[in-house]
């Protein structure tokens, strides 16, 4: 029962799982990691009170499928048990505050798994991105082609330009670059296209 | 998709919380449900399978739920890739519209690049340089850069005859309302005006269409004293550009400028008014008027003559029927009506409100008269000149005229009031204030500032004045004090002011009082005694009383056995009578006040009509001294306690002389209806009267009809001193004058000296 959920996960939750992974630790974001924490262990800790729940609901289970005179005593304790560790459940919940959308909790009640959610999410983004970087082409050869003829048309106004860009890109690298240090004290440069 | 998925969320904890609430209350159910079957009944316990199933099914549900929670506690484990994607979509979206907007302006610089590769060449001015050596007008785009353009002198006159033409030609052709005044054009500049509202100076050139107007200068001629209001040059240029915007999309331009302005003007006017009121009922006004705003709810839009809302309606700019001008009602004269509840109905009021033909109207609740015109009183605004304070104080006047008026053909109908003309006069008192001529209008000013009064005669040249007062509409009664008493005076004024007595009446009263005043003045002048109502009671049958106004007098004998009774009947003719009265032997030195009513024992008329009065300047002797000597034989009563001179033995013979004069009747008076004595008004001391005299200037006044005229040289021996300081001036002069009380002697007529 435990292992139902991830049992009957589809490949794509595989890969999404993959891919959460390395966000995760891939993140462009080194520093930053603290604030982060606190939740993070929370939200583990809660997933670690939801897990012995389950564990003892199953024991009851089977307490009470096989039910003897003999087993009344360890009843009561796990119902006992069961009832403290919602109370565990409870108070921890309490500083958990992720924003969970509506959609994952109604994949959820349907029996699909949530991970669809992320995978839409995801590919929309990337549709997205495709569509801007095929506007961004278009734009850059269409520059490149009004350099190209403006330099046919007007020369010297096009070699002033291209000195005024040249200076400026310049600058702007200077300042991205000191921006961009590494611990070590070397520079993290892009390629440039 | 990113966007709009995760737009609604909940928190986990929320939900972890609900699902471990919800659990542990299913167990509890269980619980009370089996202990409630324990204690209960043994049908209701439920078997142990029962129990064991409903175990189960709870464990079951849980672990559902469970399982739930924990496929979402590990999916939230990917939240923060979700922000990440999100963030990135925002981010991608901005450079959407960067590269829109980047789009845009290409497109757009591909046109300015069209215009840009061919210029337009000025050709026409190029043609004049090259011809002229000179230019006579920059060209459009030089202009544009910022110099001025204007006219050279001797281009002016021509060029602005032709525009005088054009804008003649093009008034000729627009409907001018028939409101404006005056409509005249000077070097191309229209000038419109309606005469106390508004004046414009219009041209055309709209824009550079020459068939649009452009509105100059706007001026407002409404104001109040301090001059018209003033428009500031901001207000003044957004509605000016805002009326040639309408002017240039309407068919009748003139008319919507009129419109606009008008409505302006209105309201301005009824601001100003509403103003000036308020700042009247904090002032000077205060507790003296009431105003109240008025929205006229019978105005309904479109209808009446007037062309302008109709067309306006048409072309739904300006609705008349959604934009109220409220009228002002000032209520005046607050007191009118002291019946305890505040009717603000019953006082009258002045309307002033904006008709539908959108004109100023000052309405009067009731009829008024104008003392000036004699005609219905317009109360009209000067609208370049607005005084709420004068529209007031005109209607006061108009109302208290109108008052003064009715009260006046009340009385004139009285013949007792009214016997000659001048009895009843409606007088106005002419104010002299010759330093505010200059700067008030002078009818207006004289409407305001007179005081009108009715006078009405009491007798002789002596008049009683009934006026109104200005700020409360209350009546006042003003006499001069000699002739009646201020007590009697302010009395008649409430009574009149309450309503619960008619003017005739109060007249009437007020008259006798003042003529027996007089006679009552002359008979202490003469040496009789008046009483006044505290000092004696007596008992008098009402066959012969007139009215509730008579006096008593006493004769100075100490004899209080007899009195003279004097009254006015219904012609306000003077009545005596002569009064014996029976007192027991006690009685007969207490000459002051006594508390027992006097029965009257017997009375008689004294008919003055039937008396010969000698013409002679001596003094006619009431008391022959000789003829008292004879008599005194035949007294048969005690001498009395006489303090008089003792060369004149009056007191033996007194009573035998009035029964001469009753001749000896002894006709019983009815004893049925006696009437307590009191006597009107007089507050003299019952002082001991010594011997008073009549000057010989002042011969025996003739006893008829012209009494009351000619009574004048006697009233004004005797009221030239007042009253009270009369009798001590009289003890003063006692010695210095000579008595004459002359007594009737026998059946011969008497010749008794008594005014």
């Amino acid at each position: 029962m435990d292992n139902a959920a991830p049992n009957s996960s589809s490949s794509a939750a595989a890969t999404a799982a993959a891919v959460a992974a390395a966000a995760a630790s891939g993140n462009g974001v080194q520093g930053g990691d603290r604030p982060e924490d606190p939740s993070k262990q929370n939200l583990a800790q809660v997933t670690a009170s939801i897990q012995r729940t389950l564990g003892l609901l199953h024991q009851l289970n089977l307490n009470v499928s096989s039910f003897s005179s003999a087993s009344q005593l360890p009843l009561l304790q796990r119902l006992n048990a069961l009832v403290a560790e919602l109370d565990t459940m409870q108070k921890l919940a309490e500083g958990c505050n992720i924003q969970v959308p509506m959609e994952v909790v109604n994949l959820i009640d349907d029996g699909k798994n949530p991970d669809e959610f992320t995978r839409d999410v995801l590919n929309s983004c990337i549709a997205k991105n495709q569509i801007t970087k095929g506007k961004t082409d278009a734009f850059k050869s269409l520059r490149k082609h009004l350099l190209e003829e403006l330099e046919e048309a007007f020369p010297e106004d096009i070699e002033a330009y291209r000195q005024i860009r040249a200076t400026s890109a310049a600058e702007s690298k200077r300042l991205a670059q000191s921006q961009n240090v590494l611990p070590n004290g070397d520079s993290n440069v892009k390629a440039e296209h | 998709m990113a966007g709009e998925l995760g737009q609604q969320t909940v928190e986990l904890g929320t939900v972890a919380r609900q699902a471990a609430e919800e659990s542990y209350l299913a167990l509890r159910e269980l619980v009370e449900k089996s202990r409630a079957g324990a204690e209960g009944e043994v049908a209701q316990q439920r078997s142990d399978t029962e129990k064991k199933i409903d175990l189960l099914k709870f464990i079951d549900r849980t672990r559902q739920r469970m399982l739930r929670l924990h496929v979402l506690a590990k999916w939230c484990q990917q939240v923060p890739l979700l922000h990440y994607c999100q963030q990135l979509a925002s981010t991608l979206s901005s450079h959407e519209t960067c590269f829109i907007q980047t789009g845009d302006s290409l497109f757009f610089m591909h046109e300015g690049l069209q215009q840009a590769r061919a210029p337009i060449f000025d050709v026409s001015s190029a043609i004049e340089v090259i011809h002229t050596g000179s230019y006579r007008r920059l060209p459009k785009s030089v202009e544009e850069i910022g110099t001025q353009n204007t006219l050279f002198q001797d281009e002016r006159k021509p060029t602005l005859k032709k525009l005088s033409t054009l804008v003649r030609a093009k008034l000729l052709e627009t409907l001018v309302p028939k409101e404006m005044s005056e409509v005249s054009v000077t070097d191309g500049i229209a000038n419109v005006q309606v005469d106390g509202e508004f004046k414009v100076l219009l041209t055309l050139g709209y824009r550079g269409h020459f068939s649009l107007w452009r509105i100059l200068h706007i001026e407002l001629l409404v104001g109040e004293n301090t001059g018209p209001i003033k428009l500031e040059e901001t207000r003044r240029y957004v509605l000016g550009d805002d009326i040639e915007r309408r002017m240039a999309v309407a068919d009748n331009p003139l008319t919507i400028l009129y419109t606009i302005l008008h409505e302006l003007c209105i309201s301005f006017v009824m601001d100003t008014v509403i103003r000036q009121t308020n700042v009247l009922r904090q002032g000077r006004w205060k507790e003296a008027i009431k105003s109240e705003l008025v929205s006229d709810s019978h105005r309904s839009a479109g209808q009446g003559g007037n062309n302008a809302p109709t067309q306006l309606g048409q072309d739904g700019e300006l609705d008349s029927s959604g934009f109220r001008i409220p009228g002002l009602k000032i209520n005046y004269w607050l007191d009118e009506r002291n019946s305890g509840s505040a009717e603000s109905d019953s006082s009258p009021f002045i309307k002033v409100e904006a008709l539908q033909d959108m004109q100023i109207k000052c309405q009067h609740s009731s009829f008024v008269l104008d003392p000036l015109t004699d005609k219905e009183a317009d109360l009209s605004l000067d609208l370049s000149c607005i005084d709420v304070e004068a529209i007031i104080l005109k209607a006061i006047a108009c109302n208290r005229h109108t008052r003064l008026l009715e009260i006046q053909r009340e009385l004139k109908k009285n013949t007792r009031i009214s016997r000659s003309p001048t009895d009843v006069v409606l007088k106005r008192k002419e104010v002299h204030m010759d330093v505010l001529q200059k700067r008030v209008d002078r009818r207006g000013f004289e409407n305001c500032c007179t005081n009108e009064v009715l006078q009405v005669r009491a007798y002789g040249k002596s008049y009683i004045h009934l006026g109104i007062n200005i700020r409360s509409g209350g009546f006042l009664l003003q006499s001069p004090k000699n002739i009646l008493p201020p007590s009697a005076v302010l009395d008649s004024e409430e009574a009149l002011n309450k309503r619960s007595i008619t003017p005739t009446e109060v007249f009437v009263s007020l008259k006798t009082r003042s003529i027996l005043q007089l006679f009552a003045a002359t008979g202490r002048f003469l040496g009789v005694k008046v009483y006044s109502e505290c000092q004696i009671t007596l008992k008098i049958p009402k066959s012969i009383l007139y009215g509730s106004d008579f006096m008593v007098m006493g004769f100075p004998w100490r004899t209080n056995a007899y009195y003279l009774l004097m009254q006015l009947d219904d012609n306000l003719m003077p009545v005596f009578y002569l009064l014996e009265v029976h007192i027991d032997g006690e009685d007969r030195s207490n000459i002051d006040t006594t508390t027992d009513a006097k029965e009257v024992v017997r009375f008689n008329r004294i008919d003055i009509g039937q008396m010969q009065l000698g013409e002679d300047e001596c003094i006619a002797n009431l008391l022959d001294v000789e003829k008292l000597q004879v008599l005194q034989s035949m007294e048969d009563g005690s001498p009395g306690h006489s303090e008089i001179d003792e060369s004149l033995p009056l007191k033996p013979s007194f009573s035998s002389v009035v029964n001469a004069v009753l001749g000896y009747e002894r006709d019983s008076p009815s004893k049925e209806n006696w009437l307590s004595y009191s006597s009107p008004s007089t507050h003299l001391s019952s002082q001991k009267v010594g011997r008073q005299g009549v000057s010989s200037r002042a011969g025996p006044p003739e006893l008829d009809d012209e009494l009351l005229h000619s009574n004048i040289d006697t009233a004004k021996v005797a009221s030239g001193v007042t009253l009270d300081s009369y009798l001590l001036s009289n003890s003063k002069s006692a010695n210095s004058t000579e008595t004459s009380v002359s007594v009737p002697a026998g059946d011969h007529p008497s010749k008794l000296s008594a005014c």
